[in-house]
């Protein structure tokens, strides 16, 4: 693997560690925080990934201690532990990552069909991260309200990933 | 759904949103270890949160409601910015990869900013645009992510965290460090009520004013850091060119002109303003970004603000130091360089240096590394590692002696008397033992990722040229 070749595969597999990690530390935040302390790790240890060893394995292993020393810091700060959790957590996290891309393309089909409406809601909350209280605010809603509405949606969305999840089982 | 699925649901809906406490987040904790369907349904929202953010990062909504939507929120929420998405996606584009997986944007796999400077000038003429954002390095404004492209009203901006660059259409660059409260009166003027800014002031932005609580000061045509502590005490560091410091208060109250590797500060405790130590330390993060470097990692660190810091005078034997060299040179002849393209730099006899043309302008950047014989290993060689990123393209690297002679001329310090050899030392084609030097440009033409090996005495120099900007 060359070193484009390496970064290449530390960009394609963005999502899937996203997901991983949060699911590890179940704290956005954070998160965010240790994807970007992964990220720093991966191209840092560049040169010691071994050709012959799965990329993702080694991406998600890398992932897996910055969760735990993350874990450990908080230990200290916080006196908050999930060590064990995410070690017990890690090898299911990791097959429900590895389907990411493919719930990404199957989600952006199914966007399309939603209204205008639904859409603009979505993004906020999602591709800007703005939160339910502020979005709730702007359109004079509740945040529980809003949280229905999101609920709704989401729901929406997971029976058309399931419709067509079922088309590609019947195809 | 089940009353228990419902409120398992609404458990992890509301960990995605960022507002569990610790008490709520052991109980979902607690369900997903013990209970298998628990876990499947935890997955499966945090899978589905997670492709639904990079879905809608990607494709809506269309950027004409955004604009819409901006203007009229404007009006109520005079601090906020407005985000103008809508570009391409890049999911292979291996070009701003590197750069962003650093910096850790977020969404940043989805698209590239999507205005360039010059459409953004251009709207700024009927919109009451007073900068946009230039670079954002893991900065949040109240929780939501800053990023580069967004235009900028006048208002309040209230960093949370880390670092944004804001080019105000006087020609003023502002570096804000987070924790940072400041208002954006106009392009013309901030007011910083706390946190670090560093500003570079190019002459049609003399006289651009950052007012604190205890002083105003307003610039001679320079660069400078201001810095304001929770208790409002003003410290002003002058790396170039000098600027006039008054105490707020008195309009009658005399001005303080403050020079170059001078510093002062202003307080309620003290009717004048002070004379202070020049201390540098609190602008180290923000300045390099003001000077276009977007990000050090590894070994790799910016040398300190100030006039005092050059290669002549500078002893650092565990880094490798970025000294910024001329910026904006128009080249008025050829320049050889030894790497102009994406790749890892090797040493091959056969083939021709790559040349710049003339007629391009550029900032050059000296990097080096000096190698001190340590006591308990005096033969021993040093090893440094790390990567560095500008915010423009890099268009060359110079790392061989003669070719560094020669680009001196042109970028180098006067006042230096640069030594000789202090080559780095290539991998030859062919040749793949190791221990040689490595220099890699990376595919964004941004960064350079670096491990040099210097024995004992010895001094690495590389030359860095980016397209001015």
């Amino acid at each position: 693997m060359t070193s484009d070749e390496y970064f290449l595969a530390v960009t394609a597999i963005q999502n899937r560690l996203r997901a991983y990690i949060l699911s590890l530390l179940a704290d956005p935040v954070a998160a965010q925080d240790v994807l970007q302390e992964t990220n720093l790790v991966l191209i840092r240890k560049a040169d010691d990934f071994h050709l012959d060893a799965s990329f993702e394995s080694w991406a998600y292993s890398t992932a897996r201690f910055q969760v735990l020393a993350h874990l450990r810091d908080c230990k200290r700060n916080r006196l908050v532990l999930h060590e064990s959790f995410a070690e017990k957590l890690a090898p299911s996290a990791e097959v429900m990552a590895e389907d990411t891309e493919q719930r990404i393309q199957l989600l952006g089909r199914c966007v399309e069909q939603l209204s205008d409406e639904h859409k603009s809601l979505l993004h906020k909350r999602y591709g800007k991260d703005i939160s339910i209280a502020k979005l709730a605010e702007d359109v004079g809603k509740t945040a529980s309200a809003m949280k229905q509405v999101l609920y709704r949606i989401r729901n929406l969305l997971a029976d058309c990933v399931e419709q067509h999840l079922g088309k590609g089982a019947a195809g | 759904m089940s009353n228990d699925d419902r409120s398992l649901t609404v458990l992890i809906q509301e960990m995605l949103d960022g507002v569990l406490d610790d008490k709520q987040r052991a109980e979902l904790l607690k369900r997903v270890e013990s209970d298998d369907a628990a876990r499947k349904l935890y997955l499966d929202q945090i899978a589905t949160h997670t492709a639904l953010r990079a879905v809608l990062a990607d494709c809506i909504p269309r950027r004409d409601v955004d604009y819409h939507q901006a203007m009229s929120q404007q009006a109520i929420h005079p601090g906020w910015f407005s985000r103008f998405p809508g570009g391409s996606l890049v999911h292979a584009a291996l070009a701003a990869t590197i750069l962003l997986l650093v910096f850790g944007f977020a969404h940043w796999w989805s698209r590239l900013p999507v205005e360039s400077m010059a459409e953004s000038t251009t709207e700024s003429a009927s919109a009451p645009y007073i900068a946009v954002i230039s670079q954002a390095v893991g900065a949040y404004d109240d929780g939501i992510a800053i990023r580069a492209g967004q235009q900028v009203v006048s208002g309040q901006l209230n960093l949370d965290r880390g670092l944004v660059r804001l080019e105000f259409y006087s020609g003023a660059t502002v570096v804000v460090e987070g924790p940072a409260t400041v208002d954006l009166v106009d392009e013309m003027r901030v007011v910083l009520l706390r946190g670090v800014v560093t500003a570079r002031i190019p002459e049609s932005a003399i006289d651009f004013v950052v007012d604190t609580d205890t002083a105003r000061v307003v610039d001679l045509g320079t660069a400078f850091g201001v810095a304001v502590a929770d208790d409002g005490t003003t410290d002003v560091v002058v790396f170039e060119g000098e600027v006039s410091v008054r105490k707020k208060g008195l309009i009658s109250n005399p001005s303080t002109l403050v020079r170059e590797g001078e510093a002062v500060r202003a307080s309620e405790e003290s009717p004048t303003i002070d004379a202070a130590d020049y201390e540098v330390k609190p602008f180290e993060n923000a300045w390099p970004i003001n000077s276009g470097v977007l990000q050090t990692t590894g070994a790799v660190r910016f040398v300190s603000p100030g006039p005092e810091f050059h290669p002549g005078n500078y002893a650092d034997n565990e880094h490798l130091v970025v000294f910024p060299e001329r910026s904006g040179v128009t080249l008025q002849d050829v320049v050889r360089v030894d790497l102009g393209d994406p790749g890892e730099y090797v040493r091959s006899r056969y083939r021709e240096k790559h040349t710049l043309m003339a007629g391009r302008r550029v900032t050059s950047y000296l990097l080096q590394f000096d190698s001190l014989a340590s006591e308990r290993f005096p033969n021993k060689k040093r090893e440094v590692r790390g990567q560095i990123t500008f915010s423009n393209a890099i268009v060359g690297v110079i790392t061989e002696t003669r070719l560094l002679q020669e680009s001196e001329a042109l970028f180098g310090n006067p006042d230096v008397d640069y030594p000789t050899p202090r080559a780095v030392e290539p991998r030859p084609e062919g040749d793949d033992r190791p221990g040689f030097d490595r220099v890699i440009l990376a595919a964004d033409q941004r960064t350079l990722i670096l491990d040099l090996k210097v024995a004992p005495q010895k001094l690495d120099q590389l030359r860095v040229l980016v397209e001015a900007e």
